[in-house]
């Protein structure tokens, strides 16, 4: 079920309040609401009367401490915990067998220490990774800037498509130019440049 | 006159202490979590001599400080990096200085992830720092090779920082929302936002209010975008620790007042003090600064540094020599008994105390 208010998370408390016209009102709604309605809603008039706190998930325990604030220590073992999780509701890669093949890990060691232990472990468990990424950077594809190597990559790439054009075109000059910016990214002496 | 600060104009009477930092590792090793001793240390060391060759390539000066007691307190303690006791096999340090002695990277090798290279410090510019740091980062690429991949971006060994490798991690003081309990708040705001907030208790003030609030995506948007939004979501913070501080001045004037009345009566007359209890005298101090509450001759809340001078005395064990140098000790440190860390510092922050309250606080607290 939606929260009733943002329409957006799923609900996870209900909220009582009593509205502009005082009538009593029982709203399935989720945490962040719960919150701000419970902190701003007097400045619209509006009461809040009780939140109950039972239905959040890690909503707080019996000491007190809240969901939203996290020691930096506590952070990689929540993640761990949050990757077992979500890979035993997968159904696989966290039986324990499955090894990355660069530095034999398995989930249930990532579990203990929150950390991967190489490049390889992001490909051996494709699946689970995917899962823990949307759950903590709700998106699990890369969109920022352009890698370096990449960027190069690609330049290179675009030189010698234009270098092959230009040499069917038997544009001659434009292809030794080309072949020249070619040498320089590469950091080759000579060679073909093709 | 009591005068009441905008959160955008003056970010910097929030904002204590910043640290951007970028993680990267190299291509064709594994993390430093599941490496061996021996060829943690091989790698460490290797990768300071390739560091210290590309830095020095780009006119930046590399100096290795691993074993610099004093700076491995301060960088421990304001700018995040590991402590002395947290050190994995192979840990060095290295502070690289352009040629001008105005910008600093800290660059930490083999801690959780092969290289992390950080800038600290008041009042920052976030977005061109951010941008300046990655410049200089991705130009080290050619020399250092950092494992990436195009779909996953740079790859580190913490799952938070896939991506983009970017950190912002920044000290606020909130003593406004820590004194109306919106703590909690403060972090469900952060978490919906995409930024995270170190604390233990929402229900108990840290010490000094001061809290470590950081981004928590680093996949989906690139190292400018990301160090906008986090900008943005401290200005936001910032504009709400303005109208609670304003509230505390407007409608609890006699509570505001007693306040600072016992910080004043504290910083003048304690013999001992401990850092939490400074940190909180502190806060209270700046609560009177930035509302006009209170004035001091000798302190400028928009000045930057008078708050790092304040805290260098809270931690003056950890400043060591560097602290004896800016600020001349009352007595050796060395000579005195037992507590002499809690006398010295309450010695030293003593001349806090010189400030008076301002006319307008003085007659709201006594309409109220």
């Amino acid at each position: 079920m939606k929260c009733e208010l943002c329409h957006r998370n799923d609900a996870e408390t209900v909220l009582y309040r009593t509205g502009k016209k005082g009538r009593r009102e029982e709203l399935y709604v989720c945490r962040a609401c719960a919150e701000r309605e419970r902190a701003f809603g007097q400045e619209r008039g509006v009461q809040v009367a009780a939140v109950e706190t039972d239905g959040l998930p890690g909503g707080g325990d019996a000491e007190g401490n809240g969901p939203g604030g996290i020691a930096p220590q506590e952070l990689l073992g929540r993640l761990g915990e949050l990757f077992g999780a979500l890979s035993q509701r997968l159904g696989e890669e966290g039986d324990g067998e499955t090894r990355c093949p660069g530095c034999g890990m398995t989930l249930a060691d990532f579990r203990a220490q929150g950390m991967l232990g190489c490049p390889k472990c992001l490909k051996a468990f494709p699946k689970a990774l995917r899962a823990l990424l949307d759950e903590t950077q709700q998106c699990h594809a890369y969109r920022g800037d352009a890698l370096p190597g990449q960027a190069r990559a690609e330049t290179l790439r675009d030189l010698r498509r234009r270098l092959d054009e230009a040499v069917a075109r038997e544009d001659y000059r434009e292809a030794k130019r080309l072949r020249e910016a070619i040498r320089e990214l590469t950091g080759e002496g000579g060679g073909d440049g093709a | 006159m009591a005068r009441k600060p905008v959160g955008e104009a003056n970010l910097g009477l929030f904002c204590t202490k910043t640290q951007l930092s970028l993680v990267r590792n190299v291509r064709g090793a594994v993390f430093p979590g599941r490496m061996a001793t021996r060829p943690a240390k091989a790698l460490g060391i290797h990768l300071g001599e390739a560091l210290r060759r590309a830095a020095e390539a780009r006119g930046m000066r590399a100096e290795d400080v691993t074993d610099d007691d004093d700076l491995t307190e301060i960088g421990a303690i304001y700018h995040g990096m590991t402590a002395r006791e947290h050190r994995p096999p192979g840990y060095r340090l290295v502070r690289l200085d352009d040629a001008q002695g105005e910008w600093t990277v800290w660059c930490e090798l083999m801690s959780a992830n092969h290289l992390t290279f950080s800038v600290a410090g008041t009042g920052l510019d976030f977005v061109a720092e951010a941008e300046r740091l990655r410049a200089f980062v991705d130009g080290l690429d050619g020399d250092l090779g950092y494992a990436s991949d195009p779909t996953l971006g740079y790859l580190t060994a913490q799952p938070m920082l896939l991506g983009t490798g970017f950190r912002i991690r920044s000290m606020v003081h909130v003593g406004g929302l820590a004194h109306f309990g919106y703590l909690r708040e403060l972090c469900n705001a952060a978490d919906a936002k995409g930024a995270m907030v170190e604390l233990d208790r929402t229900d108990v003030t840290p010490p000094g209010a001061l809290v470590i609030i950081f981004n928590r995506f680093s996949l989906g948007f690139g190292v400018r975008e990301i160090a906008e939004r986090f900008r943005a979501f401290l200005v936001r913070v910032s504009e709400q620790e303005t109208e609670a501080r304003w509230r505390l001045f407007r409608d609890e004037p006699f509570v505001f007042l007693d306040l600072l009345t016992r910080a004043k009566a504290v910083l003048k007359t304690a013999l001992l003090m401990s850092e939490q209890e400074a940190l909180d005298l502190l806060s209270d101090l700046r609560l009177g600064l930035t509302t006009g509450a209170i004035s001091a001759r000798k302190v400028d809340p928009l000045a930057p540094h008078w708050f790092d001078d304040a805290t260098d005395r809270v931690f003056f064990r950890a400043h060591g020599r560097a602290l004896r140098r800016k600020h001349v000790l009352p007595h050796d440190v060395d000579a005195d008994p037992s507590l002499r860390d809690e006398a010295l510092r309450a010695e030293w922050l003593r001349p806090l105390a010189n400030f008076a309250f301002s006319r307008e606080l003085i007659e709201r607290a006594d309409e109220q």
